[in-house]
């Protein structure tokens, strides 16, 4: 697979406070890359880096199998943080200036911001418009000039239900044309519902990086109790879809890995001879997972 | 350069800030252009002798707008509106970090020292706008005479350009490094009217001649001397116009490490 951007090793100090360390990261072409982490992680401080705002202390990183430069840049769209445009002007002028920068034609701004719905408004000055729209003119500009790579940053923060989901389809519309995304969130549902890969970073550490369904994939757990918590223990280790087991004060809890009907679990343990005096499924929600691994 | 420039033109051209600064310096400036003779003038005693205040007699038929002095004269007005030229160039810097743009100007594919060119091409089409200026007035105001060669003392034109520059590419330098113009423009006042003369004190005149407030007092001297009778005359020297450029050379490696170090604002 060929890769977009790998990063060896990146280290960021403020002072004496180490706000990443060592983030070594790879995405594929064409994935929806999720950066997750709780608010101050280092999220932006990657972004940042990666995109020359911010100088590291330590570390390398490519774009495109090559070492960075401002033209690397051009082949990428990015918002970080707020979106940054000239209030004075309208939206059009906005990006006629980023189109510029990109040498991306003018003919484009049109393309642009009717994927964001903001066409109608284009002669408007950017200091009018909502949080919304100002969100979406930084997603528009970033889309000139057809880009390989779309880097969001938060991308729906302090927008209402309505506004997330508009970003939330975009995001989708965009990644259906095979551009890569780069996403960073603190919110798990979000990277959950638009990522195909995540990374996971906490206090500017990477955790754990992978395909969203393996690091963040649904397990189902099981309580179970029985007379003879023994036999109980054998059975359990013999059954196929048994991926872990652990003694939660009475209770085994049992994840496995896949949904399986408690009426066959009990037909199961009933033709191994036991009789389960507990027996409750629980969906683990993916905040308890997410809570888990950064834990 | 022309794609750094229509990035620029696209900034300040809808900018009423911009526009109503750069009306200003050609509103303000023509009119007291025109009545420069005027105040000049009001020293003027008896029936067309002119004494200065001091007292000395100034030869009979002595005007200001005389060929050649007027280049010299009309220079060193035009200097004194050059803080609007630099207010433009404050501005325009200071708008990128509090709008956060120069973030997005560099997210978006530019690099640091294209953000550099870019300001100084801006900068380049003031002092040129400053110059064209100078001329225009110069030979609309000037009284010719048969025998008048308009260009003798136009070499004040180049003289004046450097200053421009010199005084343009310090304000981008306090702008790039203090980011809030408030700060800047403070900072432009407190180093041209205090800081410069403190560090001035005690340093003997060869080394003060070459601090930049006083260099530009070298290139575009007051000619109000010349009404004492004394000789006053620009110094359009090669080793002024080095250290001029130097300066200039210096301000932009500044800029240009600041950028390098990520002091792209808050």
């Amino acid at each position: 697979m060929t890769k977009v951007l790998n990063t060896y090793n990146l280290t960021k100090k403020y002072g004496s406070l180490q706000v990443l360390k060592e983030v070594s990261l790879e995405i594929e072409k064409g994935s929806v890359f999720g950066l997750l982490g709780p608010n101050g992680s280092g999220k932006t401080t990657t972004l940042g880096i990666i995109l020359d705002i911010i100088p590291q202390n330590k570390g390398t990183y490519e774009w495109f199998g090559q070492a960075p430069t401002n033209l690397s840049r051009k082949k990428i769209g990015a918002i970080v943080e707020t979106p940054n445009f000239y209030g004075y002007l309208s939206a059009e002028r906005n990006l006629m200036i980023s189109a510029e920068i990109k040498e991306a034609p003018y003919s484009d701004i049109e393309r642009v911001l009717k994927i964001v719905d903001l066409f109608d408004r284009r002669k408007d000055k950017f200091k009018t418009f909502s949080l919304g729209m100002k969100q979406r003119l930084s997603i528009a500009a970033a889309l000139l000039g057809n880009p390989e790579v779309l880097v969001l940053d938060e991308p729906t923060n302090g927008l209402d239900p309505q506004g997330i989901a508009e970003i939330r389809n975009i995001i989708l519309k965009v990644a259906k044309q095979g551009i890569t995304i780069i996403l960073a969130s603190h919110m798990l549902d979000e990277v959950e519902k638009v990522c195909s890969h995540v990374a996971i970073i906490k206090k500017g550490a990477l955790l754990v990086q992978g395909k969203v369904d393996e690091i963040l994939g649904e397990t189902y757990l099981l309580e179970l109790k029985a007379d003879n918590m023994e036999e109980l223990h054998i059975a359990i280790k013999e059954f196929a879809m048994v991926v872990d087991v652990k003694l939660e004060l009475d209770k085994y809890i049992v994840k496995l890995s896949k949904k399986i009907s408690n009426g066959e679990i009990n037909k199961y343990f009933f033709s191994k001879g036991i009789a389960l005096t507990h027996l409750a499924s629980r969906k683990k929600n993916l905040e308890m997972q997410f809570l888990e691994i950064t834990n | 350069m022309i794609r750094l420039l229509k990035i620029e033109l696209h900034k300040i051209i809808y900018s009423k800030t911009f526009w109503i600064l750069l009306g200003l310096y050609i509103i303000l400036l023509a009119p007291i252009a025109f009545g420069f003779e005027n105040i000049i003038g009001s020293v003027r005693i008896g029936n067309g002798s002119k004494q200065s205040s001091m007292g000395n007699l100034i030869l009979q038929g002595y005007s200001v707008s005389n060929f050649p002095d007027i280049w010299l004269n009309m220079a060193y007005l035009a200097s004194w509106f050059k803080l609007l030229l630099a207010l433009i160039v404050v501005i325009i810097v200071t708008n990128e970090y509090s709008y956060r743009t120069i973030r997005q100007n560099i997210i978006d594919g530019m690099s640091k020292w294209e953000i550099i060119w870019a300001k100084e091409l801006i900068i380049l089409i003031l002092s040129l706008i400053g110059v064209i200026l100078l001329i225009t007035l110069t030979l609309i105001l000037g009284n010719y005479y048969g025998d008048t060669n308009i260009f003798e003392g136009s070499g004040i034109i180049f003289s004046y350009f450097f200053s421009l520059l010199l005084y343009l590419n310090f304000a981008y330098f306090l702008s790039s490094w203090l980011k809030r113009s408030g700060f800047v423009i403070g900072m432009l006042f407190l180093y041209t009217i205090v800081i410069e003369n403190l560090i001035s004190f005690k340093l003997p005149d060869y080394i003060t001649r070459f601090f930049p407030m006083n260099l530009i007092d070298k290139l575009v001297p007051n000619p109000l001397g010349k009404l004492l009778g004394k000789n006053v005359a620009y110094d359009f020297s090669l080793l002024n116009i080095t250290v001029c450029v130097l300066y200039i050379a210096l301000f932009i490696t500044i800029n240009y490490q600041m950028l390098r170090k990520g002091a792209l604002g808050k």
